[in-house]
C-alpha cells in the first residue's frame, strides 16, 4: 500500500442502472460510521469470592495464599448461590489485577471470555502468607473489556466539492431531477452508485446541493450524500481508468459574469455574496435482520424515500427594505434567478461558454438582517425559502 | 526623431489627469493578475482561472518644486495618468492615491513619492494628456522650510519625512469585474520622522509614556525662498511621539531620530 496522489483518485457517480460520469471535483470525502454503545450490567466489574475451589457448601473460609500459586474460586455472594461473570464482559485479559480492600491484590490466571457459565475461575496470587476476610472477598474490583452493541444503522457521508458544467445538472446532483423522465408520480428515489478510487459504494442518496458566488472568484458547488451499507475495496479498479475524454469539461462558474436577477425588487442593487442550497429530508426504512443469518439484511435500507425538499437562498448587499417583513402575515414573495456563467473568454478554448446553468428560487422572505463593524460597511442580508415538495 | 531603438529619458513625459508633470524622477506602474489552477481529482491540472480582483499600481517619484497637484486627490476623486513616449502611451484610469510622502534634508531639493492603486483599466493606449495648467514652480530649500518638532529650537533638524497613507476599500458586486464603489478607509494615517544633530536634546524614558505620552500638533511649512510666499503647509493634529532612537557612529555626529504618528478622521 502507498499514498495515492489526487490525480490518480477519480470519483465516479451514476444513478443505479444508468451510465455515470467522472466528476469534475476538487475534493471528495467519503466516510462510514456505525453508532455503538457499551453494554453494561450492574456490578459487572466487581468480583465476589463465594468459596475457594469448586463450590461445595457455599461456606467462605479465609485461606492463606502461597507465593506464585494458582487456584480456583467459586464466584458469588458469601452464602451463595454461585453467580457467573457478567456477559456484558467481552474479555478479561490474563494477569488483569483484582483490587481488594486494604491494598490486597489477586490476578486472573488466564484470558476469560464470559459466556454465562463462568461460575468457577482460576486466579493467581503473586505473594504469600496473607488472606482475604469474608468482607474483603466480596469486593474485588477489576477492569474488563466490555461488549458494544449497535444502536443504529451503518451510515456515512460522501461530500463532494465540484464545478458545475454547462447544460443540466446531473440527476445524481439534482434533488428535483428524475432519472426516469416518465416516472409517475414524478419523484426519484433511485439510489446512486459509484466509486472513489478503488472504494466502491452502491447505496448513496443525495441530501443537499449548494453553491455560493462571490465577486471575481471561482464558484464551486457542494453535494452531500448519505451513504448506507459497507464500502468495498476492489484492488486495481482504477488502475487503468484514465482516457483523455473522461474530463472534457471546459468551463467553471465564476462571479465575474454570473447574474443574480430579482434582487432589485428587494431594493438591493449590489449583491456582494450569495448562497444557494437545496436540501431534502429522507426517511430510511430497514428490514429487521435475522440474527441467525450473515446476510446484509438490516445493513442496507430497503427504501430511502423523500420527505420534504427545500430551496434556501441568502444574498448579501448594500440595503434591505424595512417594509418587507411588515407588509402582511403571509410573507413577502421573492423570485430570484441565478445565471451561472464562466469567464466568457473570446477566441479561447476553455471558459468560453458564457452561460453554464440557471437556478431559481421562488419563495418567501423568511429573514433579513443588518450588520456593521469597524473597518466595514453596513451590509444587509436577505434569506428566502421555497418548499418544493 | 532619431531612430535609436530605445526611448530615452528626455523622450518621455508623464501626465497626471491632464497636467504635464514637471520634476518627475522615476515612475513605475503595472499590474499582475491572480489565477488559480483548476486541479481536479482523478486527473490533475486542467486550466487556470482568474481568482482575484483586477488591480494595478503606479508609483511616482518627483522633486517637490511647488504645490503638488497629486495632493488634490487625497479624497474620493479618481486620478488618471499616462507615460507618453513616441506617440504612444502607457496609462491608467480610475486610480486612487494610497500613499504620499515627502522627504527633505539639508542641501537637497525635497522629494515626494506617490503611490496610486488602479481599479480601472491600465495598459498601453490609455492617454491622460491634457492642457491643465501646472502649478507655479517654487523650489523650497532648507532655509525656507519651517517645522516644530520636539527640540527643534536648540538642535539642528537635518532631515525629515512626512507620510500620508490612505487605505482604499473597493466594493465589488457579483457580475462585475470592477468595483461599484471605492472609499477611503478611515482613519487616514500620518507619520512624520525627524533627524536631529544633538546639542541638548535628550530622549524621554520609555516608562514616562505610561504616565504622560508626548503629544503635540506638528506643522511643516514650505515657503518660496525668493518671496517667502507659502507654498504648502502640512499639519498633524495631536501627533504622538512614538519612537525615539539615538544613533552614534565613529564617523558622524550624534543624532536623535523622532517619529510621530497621527490620524485624520472623516468627521
Amino acid at each position: 500500500m502507498k499514498f495515492l496522489p489526487y490525480e490518480d483518485v477519480p470519483l465516479y457517480l451514476a444513478v443505479n442502472g444508468k451510465d455515470g460520469e467522472y466528476i469534475f471535483a476538487e475534493n471528495a470525502t467519503l466516510s462510514v460510521n456505525q453508532p455503538l454503545s457499551i453494554s453494561r450490567q450492574i456490578d459487572d466489574n466487581i468480583l465476589q469470592i463465594c468459596e475457594y475451589g469448586f463450590g461445595v457448601d457455599m461456606n467462605y473460609t479465609a485461606t492463606n495464599f502461597t507465593e506464585n500459586s494458582d487456584f480456583f474460586v467459586t464466584l458469588g455472594p458469601t452464602d451463595g448461590p454461585p453467580r457467573p461473570l457478567a456477559t456484558s464482559i467481552r474479555k478479561i485479559e490474563k494477569d488483569s489485577k483484582i483490587t481488594f480492600p486494604n491494598g490486597k491484590h489477586l490476578y486472573f490466571s488466564e484470558d476469560i471470555y464470559p459466556d454465562g457459565h463462568n461460575y468457577v475461575i482460576p486466579l493467581h496470587a503473586k505473594s504469600g502468607n496473607w488472606n482475604l476476610t469474608e468482607g474483603e472477598a466480596q469486593s474485588g474490583y477489576f477492569e474488563p473489556l466490555y461488549k458494544y452493541v449497535s444502536s443504529g444503522p451503518v451510515e456515512g457521508k460522501l461530500n463532494v466539492n465540484f464545478y458545475p458544467n454547462t447544460g443540466n445538472l446531473h440527476n445524481f446532483f439534482n434533488i428535483t431531477g428524475l432519472s426516469d423522465p416518465n416516472a409517475y408520480p414524478p419523484v426519484d428515489e433511485e439510489r446512486v452508485t459509484g466509486f472513489l478510487g478503488d472504494f466502491t459504494f452502491d447505496n448513496i442518496y443525495l441530501t443537499s446541493f449548494s453553491f455560493s458566488l462571490s465577486p471575481n472568484a471561482i464558484s464551486q458547488a457542494t453535494a452531500s450524500f448519505n451513504v448506507y451499507g459497507a464500502l468495498n475495496h476492489i484492488d486495481g479498479l482504477t488502475d487503468n481508468y484514465f482516457s483523455s475524454n473522461l474530463y472534457d469539461q471546459q468551463s467553471v462558474p465564476h462571479g465575474q459574469n454570473s447574474e443574480i436577477i430579482g434582487t432589485t425588487d428587494l431594493d438591493m442593487d449590489y449583491p456582494i455574496s450569495f448562497n444557494y442550497s437545496m436540501n431534502v429530508d429522507r426517511a430510511v426504512r430497514y428490514e429487521a435482520p435475522n440474527i441467525n443469518s450473515d446476510s446484509t439484511v438490516g445493513l442496507v435500507p430497503q427504501r430511502v424515500s423523500k420527505k420534504s425538499s427545500n430551496i434556501s437562498l441568502s444574498v448579501e448587499g448594500e440595503y434591505i427594505n424595512p417594509d418587507i417583513l411588515s407588509d402582511g402575515f403571509n410573507g413577502k414573495e421573492a423570485n430570484i434567478k441565478i445565471i451561472l456563467k464562466d469567464l466568457n473568454y473570446q477566441g479561447f478554448e476553455d471558459n468560453s461558454n458564457n452561460i453554464l446553468n440557471t437556478f431559481t428560487c421562488s419563495g418567501v422572505i423568511t429573514s433579513q438582517s443588518l450588520s456593521v463593524g469597524s473597518n466595514g460597511y453596513l451590509n444587509g442580508s436577505i434569506n428566502i425559502s421555497q418548499s418544493i415538495q | 526623431m532619431v531612430d535609436n531603438n530605445a526611448v530615452l529619458n528626455y523622450e518621455q513625459s508623464f501626465y497626471l489627469s491632464g497636467i504635464l508633470l514637471s520634476g518627475v524622477v522615476n515612475i513605475d506602474g503595472g499590474y499582475s493578475i491572480q489565477e488559480s489552477p483548476i486541479n481536479i481529482i482523478g486527473q490533475g491540472y486542467k486550466y487556470p482561472v482568474r481568482n482575484g480582483n483586477l488591480v494595478g499600481t503606479f508609483n511616482i517619484s518627483r522633486y517637490y518644486i511647488g504645490q503638488d497637484p497629486i495632493l488634490n486627490y487625497t479624497g474620493d476623486h479618481t486620478i488618471s495618468g499616462s507615460i507618453n513616449y513616441q506617440n504612444k502611451n502607457f496609462g491608467f484610469i480610475d486610480g486612487y492615491l494610497t500613499e504620499y510622502s515627502i522627504s527633505a534634508g539639508i542641501g537637497r531639493i525635497p522629494v515626494s513619492n506617490s503611490s496610486i492603486v488602479v481599479y480601472g483599466d491600465i495598459g498601453s493606449g490609455i492617454n491622460a494628456s491634457g492642457n491643465e495648467p501646472h502649478p507655479d514652480i517654487q523650489i523650497p530649500n532648507q532655509g525656507s522650510i519651517s517645522l516644530n518638532c520636539e527640540h527643534y529650537q536648540t538642535n539642528r533638524v537635518t532631515e525629515f519625512s512626512y507620510t500620508l497613507r490612505i487605505d482604499r476599500n473597493p466594493i465589488y458586486k457579483i457580475g462585475s469585474p470592477f468595483p461599484v464603489q471605492v472609499d477611503r478607509q478611515f482613519p487616514i494615517f500620518q507619520e512624520a520622522a525627524f533627524s536631529l544633530d544633538i546639542n541638548d536634546a535628550e530622549a524621554t524614558k520609555i516608562q514616562e509614556y505610561l504616565i504622560s505620552p508626548k503629544q503635540q500638533d506638528i506643522s511643516i511649512q514650505f515657503n518660496n525662498p525668493i518671496n517667502e510666499n507659502e507654498i504648502e503647509t502640512i499639519e498633524i493634529k495631536n501627533a504622538r511621539l512614538l519612537s525615539q532612537s539615538f544613533n552614534s557612529t565613529s564617523e558622524d555626529l550624534l543624532t536623535l531620530d523622532l517619529v510621530y504618528n497621527g490620524y485624520i478622521n472623516k468627521k
